[in-house]
């Protein structure tokens, strides 16, 4: 389990990050959210011990950040925005250096290379030299070196950034497999529709303050506790209209521009929307279709950040 | 930690170093590797082979000119491997961690469970190993002088020890510089002049014995620490008490010393926030200081008893003059360790952080000064006058320590803190003595005016500096107090 507790990070007097508490679940993919300058890269720093706390601390599974920072590291498989790999070093001599210094027994080392790079798809490329892979192929051999130690905990950060379409869709498979290995995985990502697609968790950062912490539907919930209904019709929009803002569970309709099509926001709850829908059609009303307007993560994150950065 | 596990640790380190097997595949892989070993040996045969045919084309041969001439031969041979050493050691070492630190590569390397010591360690093999490397290869050319007359194995095996020992200590700077540095030029300009500082002050001592009463054969272990005198360190000893302790001993012991605290001070900047590391290091430095100044107390200086005094005080210069704007200075972007805490607090002497670095500089002359006093008293009558001088040190080194926390204060940034009181402590100390050098014969008449004059009063007839002392606590302190109030009103006044 990782626990954050009040952890803040100042630069002199600028503070990157203010009194951050969560706890993450093994099993927990954990999307880090917020524009840039916001504090997730000094956040994830200081979860991988790389960073010294201003105050506060983290533990993960007992072990705490600032006073045994080695047991932390021992559990953690850090992948940085930008990383950098040896020049002439080939995949498996990459692998079984950090093996090495993950104290992996000697015996175990050629075992743990050979399951990691069938993990990350990279088996084929064991002898290759790092330098003639794929931007992709780098990015999985990074995430393969995170795994030589069988971490509890996860720190990616900005892991899909200048993939192709496919390397993204590799990895994001990749990623909810190794929330159902039972590992928290926190991973920080500007492309929010990839981010609601895989993490069951997300949070939102700006200038250093945690703006809403936990699944991604309950923050929308939180959001926008109520639903909103587009209603399509054939004509009779303004009709429609004045029926449905006399319905009580409707508190706000109107019309949208330039389309026989009316926009409800909604309190009642699935039965009061087929009620609803029943009493359009009884009342004569050519409804087309009757469907919810979906809110994704990045209205969220619109909604809820003003664009504020340290 | 157990002593089981410190030995594994041990073992891990040295041994089983993942650093260094890494770098190893790398620079043995391909043609390259043997390319450059081959040119090297190349070289190293046709150098030996001309300079012999040389030496032996001599056609008025006599016994004595052929033994020369041999003894000539191999001390060629030696002084070429001593200059290779010093040309190749600082490159090597100074590209080891900044490339890394240009790769970003080292945050994934101490997120995982790696102690500073650990990869240090293994950088630093990577490149010693290379030297030992390049050191066998050249056996032949030193053998010759064996087979030939000149030299036994045990001359060429000593010597060979005194110049791996030299190569080590210019890695060790090497990797310092490295790690400090963030560029590759500067670090590869900052361990070559650090190499050739290092060699500069061993040859100085060297031929300082030569002009007093040493006799060729007998060296001091200062002396003898020095590359190019690794053939007169092989038969030279030093008497303790009754007994003679080859100066090879004493070399090991000092080099090792070095590496061990450059490699710690390079723990330190790779691992600001190990506040263990920083407390280990200084009270190693402060230990080793000690160790040092009290091994001076063997080495005859001769002369005048000030001249002791003279000699420590230009030692202190060599070890504290690198040391002082790391200590000293305060300032944003290398951590928060660095931050302005208070100008002089005896409380943080140890922890690393700006507030106690003049207090630590100024134990650092305490006890380099105090250690040798207190050793030499021991065993020879010390003149009580070397314990007043030593106040002109201590006041020396408090104003240039007050003086770097005025550039702190001016200054936003760490690096130029650092940088500006360097070039200010050249000005303001060095170059008034470089100045002076070409009127050295009456250097008296200039003693007033450059601050280091009262400490190479090498005739020992001057009085105690009772006036420079004072104007040199009075200005340290007028120093530390314009540094508070500057660093006050910088923070009163509106961003």
């Amino acid at each position: 389990m990782l626990e954050l507790k009040n952890l803040s990070k100042s630069y002199g007097g600028l503070t990157a990050v203010k009194d951050l508490s969560f706890s993450l679940n093994p099993g927990d993919v954990f999307g880090f959210i917020g524009s840039n300058g916001a504090g997730k890269t000094t956040t994830i720093r200081m979860l991988a011990t790389l960073l010294e706390p201003t105050s506060g601390t983290a533990t993960l599974n007992g072990a705490d950040i600032i006073g045994d920072p080695m047991a932390v590291r021992a559990m953690l498989g850090y992948m940085p925005d930008f990383f950098g790999l040896y020049d002439d070093v080939k995949v498996w001599e990459y692998l079984d250096f950090f093996a090495t210094i993950y104290r992996i027994a000697p015996k175990q080392r050629q075992a743990v290379i050979s399951s990691v790079l069938e993990l990350t798809n990279l088996t084929g490329k064991r002898d290759a030299f790092i330098q003639s892979l794929s931007r992709g192929m780098q990015q999985r051999l990074c995430l393969a070196r995170c795994l030589v130690h069988d971490p509890a905990l996860l720190l990616l950060d900005e892991p899909a950034s200048g993939l192709d379409p496919r390397a993204r869709a590799e990895l994001k498979e990749l990623i909810l497999e190794l929330g159902r290995m039972g590992k928290i995985v926190i991973v920080s990502s500007h492309i929010l529709p990839e981010l609601s697609d895989f993490c069951n968790t997300v949070g939102i950062l700006e200038a250093g303050d945690l703006l809403a912490f936990g699944p991604v539907s309950e923050i929308v919930q939180q959001i926008r506790p109520q639903r909103v209904l587009r209603i399509e019709l054939l004509d009779r929009a303004s009709d429609a209209l004045s029926l449905l803002e006399s319905h009580s569970p409707v508190s706000a309709a109107s019309l949208v521009d330039g389309k026989p099509e009316v926009r409800v926001e909604f309190s009642g709850d699935l039965e009061a929307q087929v009620e609803l829908l029943a009493m359009m059609v009884k009342n004569g009303l050519p409804v087309v279709s009757l469907q919810e307007e979906e809110t994704n993560l990045e209205d969220v994150f619109m909604k809820l950040t003003t664009g504020a950065v340290n | 930690m157990s002593a089981q596990s410190w030995i594994a640790a041990q073992r891990e380190a040295y041994l089983a170093n993942a650093a260094a097997t890494r770098d190893f595949r790398v620079q043995m892989r391909g043609a390259r590797s043997v390319l450059i070993f081959g040119i090297y040996l190349g070289l190293l045969l046709l150098i030996t082979y001309f300079t012999y045919s040389n030496l032996a084309g001599d056609e008025q041969r006599t016994l004595m000119n052929v033994q020369r001439g041999l003894q000539s031969f191999r001390d060629f041979t030696t002084s070429l491997l001593a200059f290779g050493v010093l040309m190749i050691a600082p490159a090597l070492a100074a590209t080891s961690i900044v490339t890394e630190r240009q790769r970003q590569s080292l945050d994934l390397v101490f997120s995982a469970p790696v102690t500073p010591k650990y990869y240090l360690v293994g950088k630093m093999i990577s490149s010693y190993r290379y030297i030992w490397m390049l050191l066998a290869l050249a056996l032949p050319t030193s053998a010759v002088s064996v087979v030939l007359g000149g030299a036994t194995w045990y001359d060429i095996l000593i010597s060979y020890l005194i110049i791996s020992m030299s190569a080590l200590v210019l890695t060790a700077f090497g990797v310092l510089m490295s790690t400090l540095s963030r560029n590759i030029v500067p670090a590869v300009i900052y361990s070559y002049v650090f190499g050739f500082f290092y060699c500069a002050f061993l040859a100085s001592e060297a031929s300082a014995e030569s002009a007093f009463h040493y006799s060729r054969d007998q060296i001091s272990f200062l002396a003898a620490a020095s590359p190019f005198n690794s053939m007169l360190a092989a038969r030279s000893y030093t008497l303790l008490g009754s007994v003679h302790v080859p100066n090879w001993i004493f070399v090991v012991v000092l080099s090792l010393m070095i590496a061990k605290i450059c490699l710690s001070a390079a723990g330190t900047v790779l691992m600001p926030s190990d506040k263990r590391l920083v407390v280990q290091t200084r009270l190693h430095g402060l230990l080793y200081l000690a160790i040092g100044f009290s091994a001076l107390t063997i080495v005859d200086f001769g002369g005048a008893a000030r001249h002791a005094t003279a000699l420590l005080a230009t030692f202190a210069l060599f070890v504290l003059t690198p040391l002082f704007p790391f200590v000293c200075c305060s300032g944003y972007g290398a951590g928060s360790r660095h931050y302005r805490n208070g100008s002089f607090n005896v409380l943080r002497i140890l922890d690393g952080t700006p507030a106690g670095g003049l207090p630590f500089l100024l134990l650092c002359v305490i006890v380099s000064y105090g250690s040798y006093g207190l050793v030499k008293s021991q065993t020879a009558t010390l003149d009580p006058s070397y314990w007043l001088f030593g106040l002109y040190p201590l006041s020396l080194w408090f104003f240039i320590g007050a003086f770097a926390q005025v550039c702190s204060s001016l200054a936003g940034s760490l690096q130029a803190a650092r940088t500006s009181s360097f070039c200010w402590f050249l000005i303001l100390v060095i170059l008034p003595l470089v100045c002076l050098m070409p009127f050295w014969d009456s250097f008296k008449d200039y003693q007033d005016v450059i601050l280091l004059g009262p400490m190479l009063d090498f005739d020992g007839k001057n009085a105690l500096p009772l006036v420079h002392i004072l104007s040199l606590s009075c200005a340290g302190l007028a120093a530390v107090l314009f540094a508070r109030l500057s660093v006050t009103s910088k923070k009163r006044s509106p961003a």
